[in-house]
Order: C-alpha cells, then structure tokens, then sequence
C-alpha cells in the first residue's frame, strides 16, 4: 500500500506541476496577446489609445438577456473597436464533443453587441473574437471549428480567429502567436498573426511579476505559496524575532481571509489594468479561491481557523521550499483520496 | 614609550579632533600594531546601528566628535563554555565624508576581537548593515592600481583562501582551500584562473624592490586588515570599496514594489561574462546553487527549459523573482518588500556559489 501510495503521489505531484504550469502560460498568453495591440514597436511604448482587461464582466444583449460574461482577455482601440479573447491552453484533443461544444458556447456567446467595454458608454461598435490555444491542441480546435462553422446556430457573424501560441526557446524565451483559423481584422501597426508574432517573455517579466493571478481558479499549492511568501513572511518579518528565528520555531500570526484577498488583489492581479474603470471587474483572487489554499495550510496544521471560513492563526515557520512542501500536502491528499476505497476493500 | 602609551596617545589625539588616518599612520609607524577596517553601508546612524548587540555582547558609547564615534565592544562567552574568553577592545565608526550612509569601523585591535567580537556583532544587526563584495575580477583590479599607484615592485601574494569548482559526473563541488603560495600578484591570479577558483580572501605583501613595507588582508566582503602604508590603503583599497558600497546603495534601494506607490516593479538582472545557460544541466547546477543559499527559502516554479524561482530572504522577510530567459542573464524581480542587504545577501549567494557577473538595471531589450 505504501508503494502505491508512494507512486501515486508522485504522479499527482507531477500532475499538480503540470496545472501550475498551465496556469502560469495562461497569464503569459494573456499577457503576450494583449501586447500585441498595446505595446507599439517602433515608439518602443504603450499605445495610448489602446486599453486591455481581463476578467471584465460584460453584458449580454441578446433576447434582452441580462446574462454576463466574462471572457479571459479584452482589447479597446479607442472607441471604434475591440477583441475578446479566451485562453484555452488545453483545447480537447480526445472525441468528446461536450466538451468541445461547451468552449465554442462561450465563444458564441460573446458574438453579440457587448456593454461593460471601458469606454465612455461602455460600448464599442464592433469587436472580433479570439480563441487561444497552445500549439499542441490546435489542430482539434481548428478540426472542430471546421466541423461545426457552417451550422446556422454555430456560425459567428463577427470576425472569429483561432490563434495557436506556443512557448519557444532558442536563444531566448519567446511566446509565439499565430493564427490557424478564421481571421482577426482589428490589427494594429505590425500585428502579422497569419506569419506569426513572437513576443519575448523578458517584455513580458514585469506584467507577469505583478499580474500572476487572473479570474480562474489557481491550483491550491501555487496560490498557498504566493500566500506564504508574499503575505504570511511579510507579517512575520514585522516581528522583531524573525531575523534569528530557527528552522523549529514558530511565530503565531493572525490575518483574516479578507486582508490576504486584498493583499493578493492589489499586488498580483490584473486590478492596475483596470484602474481607470474598476467598475464590473470583479475582485481577483476570489475568496473561495483564498479559503481552499488556506485550507491546505490547516490540512498541513501550519494553520488553524480562529473564526471559521473568517481568520486564521498561522503558526508560521521558516520553510526549505514552500512549494514543494505545499505540492507534496496537495498530493499527499488527493492521492489518499483517489485509493480510499481500495483501502476500504483491503480492510472489511 | 611603551605600546600602551602609544595608544593612549592615539585615543586621546582622535578624541580631540586630530586627523583619525594620519593618526592611524603614525601608530603604524611603531610597528606594534594592525588595522582593521569594516566599510559598510546603513541607512541607520552607528548607535541605533549597535543598539541590537546580543545576549553576550555589549557595546557602549565612549565619545562621539563629528569626525568619529568611539565604542566599546565586550564579549562574555556563555558560562561553561570552556575554550571561549571574555574579549573586549575598542572601535572607531568614521563617516564618510562624502558618500551618504557609508560609515568605516576601523579598529586597532587584535584580530582576535575582531573575529570574535566585532564581525559577529556586525551580523546580528546585518538587517541593518551592509558589506559590498569584491568580485575576483575587481579584486585583482583593484590590487594591480593599488600596486602601480602605490609605486610598489610587487604585491606577493602568501596566504589565500579560495573557492574552487569541480565539475564531477555532471555534479557541481565547491571545494573551499587555503593556500600560502608565495606568487606574485599576476601569477596568483593566473593560478587561480588555471584552477578554476576565486579568491575569498588575500594576505600579501607589499614590496619595493625586495623590502616588505607593509602586509594586507583582503576579503570578499570588503573587510581590509593591514600592517603598514595605512594611507595608500586607505586611497587605493578602502576608498574604492566605499565607493561601490555607495554605487550598490544607489543601484539596490528602492526596490521593493511596496516603496513604490504604483506597486510597479525596478527588476535587476546580472548578466554573465559567457553563455551560462547553454544547455539544460546548466539549470539544474543553477538552481543547485541557489538552494545553497544560507538564510533563504527556494521554490522551484519553472527549471526547464527556463528558470523561474521565488526566493525568500529569512533574515527579513525580503521576497525576489529570478528569471533566466536567455543564456546569459539572471533577472532578479525584487517583490513586496526588498532591502538593500537583502539584495546584497541574494547578489553575494550568486556570486559565491555560481557564478559572478556585472550587475545593471534590467532592460526588456527591443520588443518587436
């Protein structure tokens, strides 16, 4: 049992990598796109007419349905057009169409006169659609795409890309953007997406250095590691022991569920984007999001509930690697998890 | 005169406003003493520097003019400890005159109480004190102009201790090693090289012709003990270390997203003198060497094939990004908070175990 515990939480732990990798490439993608419309090359600065956000909740039109929506990336140039994009790393590969259909149900969604734009009456005259894939699942998206695009409730009546985007390194390390299907018309100066764009990830280090979360849900252990490094150490560095504090000994801090929100809020989200118009942006990361990798600290018993779901005493210690440690908790339990019940079956 | 007379004298004549370094020369002169002195930088003034002095130090304000601040410093071992003695001694802290927060503890005593006493006080209050670090390429710098300005033959080098790299079935080894090699200063240096290490301290001999006017000791970390030619050392040796103390206050200050009101980020980045980075062993040596760090958490978000980490420093809680995106640079993206000796301490651990390189402001490069 131990030798498959032991081998099961490997593969989890690997597993857990993988979603925060996924995660991280998700931002750059964000990132790296919107870069594309608001960074001008040969000025070497930010277009001042262009205006990026994410995670903005917009509002249907249709039907006179209230219903929001809230894609991954969103582009203004001035007032006269703009982009929506979703980021899907992971496009399905294998056959289940649900799941397929489900992504391109978004997208459609956002194929509708939109208000929430961050422009004076919240409204822009026409915008096109993006969907982000990673290279390695383009060619199902694109497949799809051509399966479904000549159903009369499929097809889009703006403007509908697929972009593929890739991370590459030669010499150094870029993202890769180009377009695989459709077409996005709302190019600005350079923007050769049927060639291929690349964008450096060094133009890209100090966006993602302060925008590492954005509106989904970030795999406990990464977001338990922002926590401890960059709020909890913070806190307990105020206190005058910190400095010789040994590996095994403990400082016991109080900080409630709300300050870690606004602490991660203002530091590492998308919220200095969108400081001209805060309104219909919702606060990033969510509680629920905060509370789950809180939890794996108490699971850890690094931390306890001082008022439950509310405020937490954290018994905070010098920690090796903090990720490592929060990766391993994350595996430790999904894996007793996934072979509870062959314990159960082992022990009638 | 006896030794004691001497120093008497000495203590008296700085108290009342004579020059501390020419002072300083004439009690060289005897030739019954040494000279240690700890350039440093603060953003605090010496006695809120020395207020924190640990349970077995105590450190007490003698006198304090606008040229210098005497301080006595004694050290009580914990009782039952059988090898270590009581060690007291004095020291001056000297101001620098012209770089702001630059101050020079200069003592006159043993080493002894130097390597007891002082240095160890010096890192309990490290939150607040820094050192600066003489890479081996500006060491052997800063020793050639010290040389030729000084007019001497030679600096012959007697005593090293130096770091050197291994590379064994694609393990990284620092094996540390003293050495007493009698060599030149160029010759010392092509030694070095030839074996693949750097220097962490010196001690050499200052020659005209073959006359030893003078032996030094220098160290990584700026600390300059001497015998002799108390002024050429102190224009050609201890001021250019001040100097790069000030220039890396400059560079590293202010770094922290939290000391700006936007949250924006002031990244650095150390760009190596070669293409670090060419293959994928070279990360793992890489994040091998970081996890070495003394007083740091190490978390490994990316290593292949770029490196991201988030690194904490334990002393006060400072948190820094690294990035390597290309083969030959490191990009350090200081977080919430960030100090000046908490950059330092993260800078000197890329130094000492991996590799050195020059420090700059980061530029994203041509984006196009």
């Amino acid at each position: 049992m131990d030798g498959d515990l032991g081998r099961l939480i490997e593969e989890k732990e690997k597993k857990i990598r993988d979603r925060i990798d996924d995660y991280r490439d998700t931002v750059f993608a964000i990132l790296g796109f919107c870069s594309l419309w608001s960074f001008d090359p040969a000025t070497q600065s930010t277009r001042p007419e262009v205006r990026t956000f994410q995670g903005r909740r917009l509002t249907q039109t249709i039907s006179g349905s209230a219903d929001e929506v809230t894609p991954d990336l969103g582009i203004t140039i001035g007032n006269r057009a703009g982009i929506i994009g979703e980021v899907k790393k992971n496009f399905p590969k294998e056959a289940n169409p649900k799941r397929k259909a489900d992504i391109f149900k978004q997208l459609k969604a956002y194929d509708q006169e939109l208000i929430g734009w961050p422009t004076g009456d919240e409204k822009i005259p026409n915008h096109d659609i993006a969907l982000l894939v990673h290279q390695t699942t383009s060619m199902s998206a694109c497949d799809y795409y051509d399966s479904i695009k000549d159903n009369e409730d499929s097809t889009f009546i703006r403007n509908f890309g697929i972009i593929q985007f890739n991370r590459a390194d030669q010499r150094a390390q870029y993202f890769f953007f180009q377009s695989c299907s459709g077409v996005i018309l709302e190019t600005l100066g350079n923007v050769d997406l049927h060639n291929g764009v690349p964008v450096p990830m060094t133009a890209m280090l100090s966006m993602f250095s302060r925008s590492q979360l954005y509106d989904a849900d970030p795999p406990a252990p990464y977001l338990a590691n922002l926590i401890w490094g960059n709020v909890i150490t913070q806190l307990a560095a105020e206190d005058e022991r910190y400095p010789r504090l040994r590996r095994n000994q403990k400082i016991e801090l109080n900080i409630s569920i709300a300050e870690i929100v606004d602490k991660l809020s203002e530091g590492f989200s998308f919220a200095h984007w969108h400081t001209g118009y805060p309104n219909r942006q919702p606060k990033i990361p969510r509680i629920e999001w905060v509370k789950k990798a809180c939890q794996l600290m108490i699971d850890g018993k690094e931390a306890s509930w001082n008022v439950q779901d509310t405020e937490l005493i954290v018994n905070y210690h010098k920690m090796d690697d903090p990720l490592e440690y929060f990766i391993h908790l994350c595996a430790e339990m999904e894996a007793k998890q996934t072979l509870q019940p062959d314990m159960f079956l082992d022990h009638p | 005169m006896n030794q004691m007379d001497f120093q008497s004298l000495f203590y008296k004549q700085v108290e009342a406003k004579h020059d501390l370094l020419k002072e300083l020369e004439a009690l060289l002169g005897t030739g019954l003493h040494t000279v240690t002195v700890v350039p440093y930088g603060s953003d605090y003034s010496p006695i809120e520097c020395f207020k924190s002095s640990g349970v077995n130090r105590t450190v007490i304000q003698i006198w304090a003019n606008d040229v210098a601040e005497l301080y006595k410093l004694t050290f009580s071992p914990i009782r039952g400890s059988r090898k270590a003695h009581r060690v007291d001694g004095l020291f001056f802290v000297y101001t620098h005159p012209d770089l702001p927060k630059v101050f020079m503890i200069i003592t006159i005593e043993p080493f002894d109480f130097v390597r007891k006493a002082l240095l160890p006080l010096l890192e309990q209050n490290r939150t607040h004190i820094y050192f600066t670090f003489v890479r081996h390429k500006d060491l052997r710098n800063l020793l050639q102009n010290f040389r030729d300005k000084c007019r001497y033959s030679d600096l012959r080098v007697v005593r090293t201790s130096s770091a050197t790299r291994f590379d064994i079935e694609k393990r990284e080894l620092m094996i540390s090693s003293v050495n007493w090699p009698r060599l030149g200063l160029e010759g010392a240096f092509a030694y070095a090289e030839e074996q693949n290490s750097w220097f962490r301290s010196l001690t050499f001999e200052s020659l005209r012709e073959s006359r030893v006017i003078a032996e030094t000791t220098v160290n990584r970390n700026g600390v300059i003990k001497t015998d002799g030619d108390f002024s050429g050392i102190c224009e050609y040796l201890v001021s250019p270390i001040c100097q790069q103390i000030s220039e890396n206050l400059k560079l590293f200050e202010k770094r922290g997203r939290r000391d700006v009101p936007s949250l924006g980020v002031r990244p650095l980045s150390i760009e190596f003198p070669k293409e670090q980075f060419e293959n994928v062993e070279e990360n793992a040596k890489f994040i091998g060497a970081i996890r070495k760090l003394e007083n740091a958490s190490v978390s490994v978000l990316h290593g292949n094939p770029y490196i991201a980490l988030s690194v904490i420093d334990n002393v006060d809680g400072s948190t820094f990004d690294l990035w390597v995106l290309n083969s030959r640079e490191l990009v350090i993206v200081p977080q919430m908070k960030s100090s000046v000796p908490g950059i330092k301490r993260l800078i000197s651990g890329v130094f000492d175990n991996y590799a050195e390189g020059t420090i700059r402001e980061f530029t994203t490069g041509v984006f196009n």
